[in-house]
């Protein structure tokens, strides 16, 4: 027996309108939200991540195939093996550098071994001369020899001594069976020209022809020194001659 | 090759140098000075050569090389 009444059925049919009403506001809102996200880009940086998701996983794939994890373990091993050979050189250093205290101090005791030996055994320079030819023949730094060709004579200049301090010299002359000889202060302060060593010169180059050495068969000694000052050094220097007008033979002495 | 320069005196050989600062008279007294003469780099000297100066026919005098004699020594 139907038992459902018209009442009923007016009844329902306005629960399934206010449904369908319900169900299309429901569309509205949903619809709604996809607009906004479609508006926001929403989607778009979706597909975007998801590439860049797809990148990162094809380079990470990349990295474990290329063996970027044992070339960094490799690194590492090789790192260490470094470190090991550093320390060695770090040791090595360490040794040198005690030598190189043991050196200094070896140094400072041949210096000293140099200065007493210096002292104790003159410095010779030994050289041929052409009687003829005129100029410098020695310098070193504290004075210079020249040799004038025109008076057979040497002849100094003194370089690099204090200011107020002599030189006092001298010559000895051996011709035949002749000797001449003669000594005297001879200059003060440096030179400001070639000074003789046959007399004083304080006030220019003073001249004494008996002491050129024109004949063959000769010997001449000449000396200079300071008069009382000990940080300059001495001289002897001695020539001779064989023939008057050829090489004659050199010898400078010089003391400290 | 260096410069070279040959100072006569009385047409003799004084002295040479090789340097041109000792180039000059200053080592002979000033009253033989007018006896003296200098040259540069005369063709053909060389240290230990014999050269004097001769008259060129012309009143000029010019440096002339001759074999430098040696006198031995004398030995009694």
């Amino acid at each position: 027996m139907n038992t459902h009444r018209i009442n009923d059925d007016e009844r329902d049919i306005d629960d399934l309108e206010t449904n369908v009403s319900s169900i299309n506001s429901s569309i509205t809102t949903i619809n709604n939200k996809l607009s906004a996200t479609a508006s926001s880009g929403l989607k778009t940086n979706i597909d975007t991540n998801s590439s860049s998701i797809t990148t990162l996983n094809s380079q990470l794939s990349n990295s474990t195939s290329s063996g970027l994890k044992t070339n960094i373990d490799n690194n590492i091993s090789a790192i260490a093996s470094n470190l090991t050979i550093i320390s060695g050189h770090t040791t090595a250093i360490n040794a040198n550098i005690l030598g190189r205290t043991t050196n200094a101090t070896n140094i400072a005791t041949n210096s000293a071994s140099i200065t007493t030996l210096n002292n104790a055994f003159p410095k010779e320079t030994n050289l041929r001369h052409y009687a003829l030819n005129t100029g410098d023949i020695y310098n070193d730094g504290f004075v210079k020899f020249y040799w004038n060709a025109s008076q057979r004579q040497l002849m100094f200049w003194v370089l690099n001594i204090p200011s107020g301090k002599y030189m006092v010299g001298g010559v000895e002359r051996w011709v035949l069976t002749g000797i001449s000889r003669t000594a005297n202060y001879i200059s003060q302060n440096n030179s400001t020209y070639y000074h003789y060593f046959t007399g004083p010169q304080l006030g220019g180059a003073v001249l004494n022809t008996s002491f050129n050495l024109t004949s063959s068969y000769a010997r001449a000694v000449y000396f200079l020194t300071p008069y009382n000052y000990s940080a300059f050094p001495s001289y002897e220097i001695k020539v001779l001659v064989g023939y008057s007008a050829g090489y004659h033979t050199i010898n400078i002495k010089r003391f400290n | 090759m260096s410069d070279c320069w040959v100072i006569f005196k009385n047409n003799e050989l004084l002295f040479i140098t090789y340097s041109e600062e000792f180039a000059n008279l200053n080592d002979v007294s000033e009253d033989e000075r007018e006896q003296c003469k200098i040259f540069k780099n005369i063709e053909g000297y060389e240290e230990g050569k014999g050269v004097r100066l001769v008259d060129d026919g012309n009143g000029n005098k010019i440096p002339e090389l001759v074999d430098l004699v040696i006198q031995l020594p004398e030995i009694s």
